[in-house]
C-alpha cells in the first residue's frame, strides 16, 4: 500500500515538474486585469436571457490578491462578489485561500441571496482544485419585521471545483474543463454541479479573449438527471 | 497497527463505492440522463388524466386531521407503510392521507406497495381509501413513470376541501419534482393555478411535493434539491399567493423552517427498517397544528 502511495506521489511530482519547466514566464505576482463579457443564458425557470459581466483582478502584493466581480442579468438579477485571496507560491504551483462574499439581488423574485465562502485551493499549470464551505442567507426584501416572516440560512454547504487544462498557463492559448458547484457569479447547492468548458487566446501582451460554456443539469443526485440550463460567455481581458 | 487501520479504511471506502455503483437499486446511468419521461411530458399526461377524473372537492368537517407520510421506499417489507394505513383508517377525524413520494425503493415494487396496504391504487376518492400520492425520484428512475402512471394516474393535480354546506376550506396542490425541477410547464402551471385559486379565498393553501426547498441542518448532506434559480422562483410564487405551508420529503430527516410567509416542512422517512420512522399528523382548522408520530408507538 505504501509503495502504491509513493508511486502516485512520484508520478504527480513528475507531471508537476514537467508543467513547471514549461512555465517560463511564471512570476510570483500576477498582473492586474480587467475583463468584460456578455453571456447568453437559458434555464428552465427564467427562459432565455443575457448577462453582462465586469471583473477585475488586483494583486495587492505577492501574498494577497483581490477579485471584484459584477454581473447584471437582463432578467432583473444583479450580482456582486468580492474575493480576498491570500496565497503562497510553492516550488510547484500555488496554494491559495479564498475568502469570498457574493451578494445576489434577485429583484424579479423580490429576494436577496448572500453567500460567504471559505476555501482552500491548489493550482499549477495543468490543474486547479479547490474545496471549502459556504453559508447562505436568503431573505425577501419586503420582509415584515413585525411578523413571523423569517430569513433562510443554510450554514454549511460544501463547495468544490476541479479544473484541468490541456496546456501550461504560459501558453498563449489554453482550454480547460471544470467540474464545480460554483463560479464567479453563483453558488449552487452541493449536489447541483456545473460542468464548464473554458477557452482563452492571448492576442498580444495585453489583450486576451475567452470563450466559456457552462451546463447545469438538475436531478443528478435524484439519479434522474435532466438538462436544466446552459450559458455561453464571450469576452475579453486587458492585462496591465 | 496504524497502517493496518489505514489500509482497512481505504478498503472500506473502495468497497462502499463499489457496492453503491453496483447496487441494482440505484439507476447510476440516470445520474447523467434520467430514463423516465421528462417533467413537461409527465405534466401533460397528468393533466390529461386529471381532466378525465374531474375536479375533486372533498366534504370534510371544519376541523379535520390529515395523515402525511413519505419515503416508505418499499422493497422486501411493508411494515411501516401497512401500519400507517391502518392508523389512518382507524382515525375518524382523518378524511384523507398524503404520501409525499418515494413509495418504493426500486423497480418492481409498486404491486407490493399497493397490495400491502389494501388501498385502491387509482382514482383519488374512495371512502377510507383516499390517499393522495406524490411521485418521488425512486418512483421514476429505471423508467418507472409508465408503471407509476398505471397505478396512480397522475403526478400533478389539485383538490380542495369544503364543508357540507359548500363553504371553501383548504386547497391542496401536488407538484411533480421527481427530477429536481418542476420543468418549464410545471412552474407555469403552479403560477397559473395559484393565481386562479388565490381569488377564491381559501382558508389555507398547502403545496405538497417530494423535493425539499431548503435544508438547514447539515445542509444538503445527502439529498439534492432544486437549482437556486428555481428556488427563488418557487419561493416567490408561494409567498406572493399566500401559500401557508410546503410539505415535502426526500431528505429523510425532519426540518421545519419558515421563509418569507411560508412554512417549509420536511417530513421524516417512514421506510422499513429505520429505527426512528415518523409520520406527520396535521390538524387543519383555523390554525394548522403538526404532530410527528413515531410509527412504533
Amino acid at each position: 500500500m505504501k509503495k502504491v502511495g509513493l508511486l502516485i506521489v512520484g508520478l504527480g511530482m513528475v507531471v508537476m515538474s514537467y508543467g513547471a519547466q514549461q512555465d517560463t514566464t511564471r512570476t510570483d505576482i500576477r498582473r492586474s486585469t480587467i475583463s468584460g463579457a456578455i453571456e447568453y443564458s437559458y434555464n428552465k425557470s427564467w427562459g432565455h436571457f443575457a448577462n453582462a459581466d465586469v471583473q477585475a483582478l488586483l494583486p495587492v502584493n505577492r501574498y494577497v490578491e483581490l477579485n471584484v466581480n459584477f454581473q447584471a442579468c437582463f432578467k432583473n438579477v444583479y450580482t456582486v462578489g468580492v474575493v480576498v485571496r491570500p496565497k503562497v507560491v510553492l516550488p510547484y504551483g500555488e496554494l491559495f485561500f479564498d475568502t469570498e462574499v457574493l451578494y445576489k439581488a434577485v429583484m424579479r423574485a423580490n429576494q436577496m441571496d448572500l453567500v460567504t465562502a471559505l476555501s482552500l485551493g491548489y493550482r499549477f499549470d495543468y490543474a486547479s482544485v479547490q474545496i471549502g464551505s459556504y453559508a447562505r442567507f436568503m431573505s425577501f426584501y419586503s420582509r415584515n419585521w413585525h411578523s413571523d416572516e423569517a430569513y433562510q440560512c443554510e450554514p454549511f454547504n460544501l463547495l468544490y471545483r476541479i479544473e484541468v487544462y490541456c496546456r501550461p498557463q504560459s501558453c498563449n492559448w489554453n482550454v480547460g474543463v471544470a467540474f464545480a458547484n460554483f463560479d464567479d457569479f453563483q453558488f449552487e447547492r452541493m449536489w447541483q454541479p456545473l460542468f464548464a468548458l473554458n477557452g482563452r487566446y492571448d492576442i498580444d501582451e495585453h489583450w486576451r479573449v475567452h470563450l466559456d460554456a457552462t451546463c447545469k443539469p438538475t436531478g443528478m443526485f435524484h439519479l434522474n438527471a435532466a438538462f436544466y440550463g446552459a450559458t455561453v460567455k464571450a469576452g475579453f481581458t486587458y492585462r496591465f | 497497527m496504524k497502517n493496518i487501520k489505514y489500509q482497512l479504511s481505504i478498503i472500506n471506502l473502495l468497497l462502499l463505492l463499489a457496492i453503491t455503483a453496483c447496487n441494482p437499486n440505484y439507476d447510476m446511468p440516470g445520474m447523467f440522463n434520467g430514463s423516465s419521461e421528462r417533467a413537461d411530458k409527465r405534466l401533460a399526461e397528468s393533466l390529461d388524466y386529471d381532466k378525465k377524473v374531474g375536479e375533486i372537492h372533498l366534504t370534510v368537517p371544519e376541523d379535520y386531521t390529515v395523515y402525511v407520510c413519505t419515503d416508505t421506499h418499499v422493497d422486501s417489507t411493508t411494515h411501516n407503510w401497512e401500519k400507517f394505513v391502518k392508523l389512518y383508517k382507524a382515525d375518524g377525524a382523518c378524511p384523507f392521507a398524503l404520501h409525499l413520494g418515494d413509495l418504493i425503493n426500486a423497480k418492481g415494487n409498486f404491486g407490493r406497495f399497493f397490495n400491502a396496504a389494501k388501498v385502491a391504487p387509482a382514482g383519488y376518492v374512495s371512502g377510507k381509501d383516499t390517499i393522495f400520492y406524490v411521485v418521488g425520484n425512486h418512483d421514476l428512475y429505471f423508467n418507472q413513470w409508465p408503471e407509476y402512471k398505471s397505478f396512480v394516474g397522475t403526478s400533478t393535480y389539485w383538490f380542495d376541501t369544503r364543508t357540507a354546506d359548500g363553504t371553501l376550506l383548504d386547497l391542496y396542490i401536488c407538484l411533480d419534482s421527481g427530477e429536481g425541477t418542476l420543468g418549464v410547464d410545471g412552474l407555469k402551471w403552479l403560477s397559473d393555478i395559484l393565481q386562479e385559486k388565490a381569488e377564491k379565498k381559501y382558508r389555507h393553501i398547502i403545496v405538497f411535493t417530494h423535493t425539499h426547498m431548503f435544508k438547514q441542518d447539515d445542509s444538503q448532506g445527502h439529498t439534492s434539491n432544486y437549482s437556486m434559480e428555481e428556488t427563488y422562483e418557487i419561493a416567490s410564487l408561494l409567498t406572493k399567493y399566500g401559500v401557508a405551508e410546503y410539505w415535502s420529503g426526500h431528505d429523510h430527516s425532519r426540518e421545519i423552517t419558515t421563509y418569507g410567509k411560508v412554512k417549509y416542512i420536511v417530513v421524516d422517512a417512514l421506510e422499513d427498517p429505520v429505527e426512528e420512522a415518523f409520520f406527520m399528523k396535521v390538524r387543519m382548522g383555523k390554525n394548522i397544528e403538526h404532530e410527528f408520530v413515531d410509527i412504533k408507538d
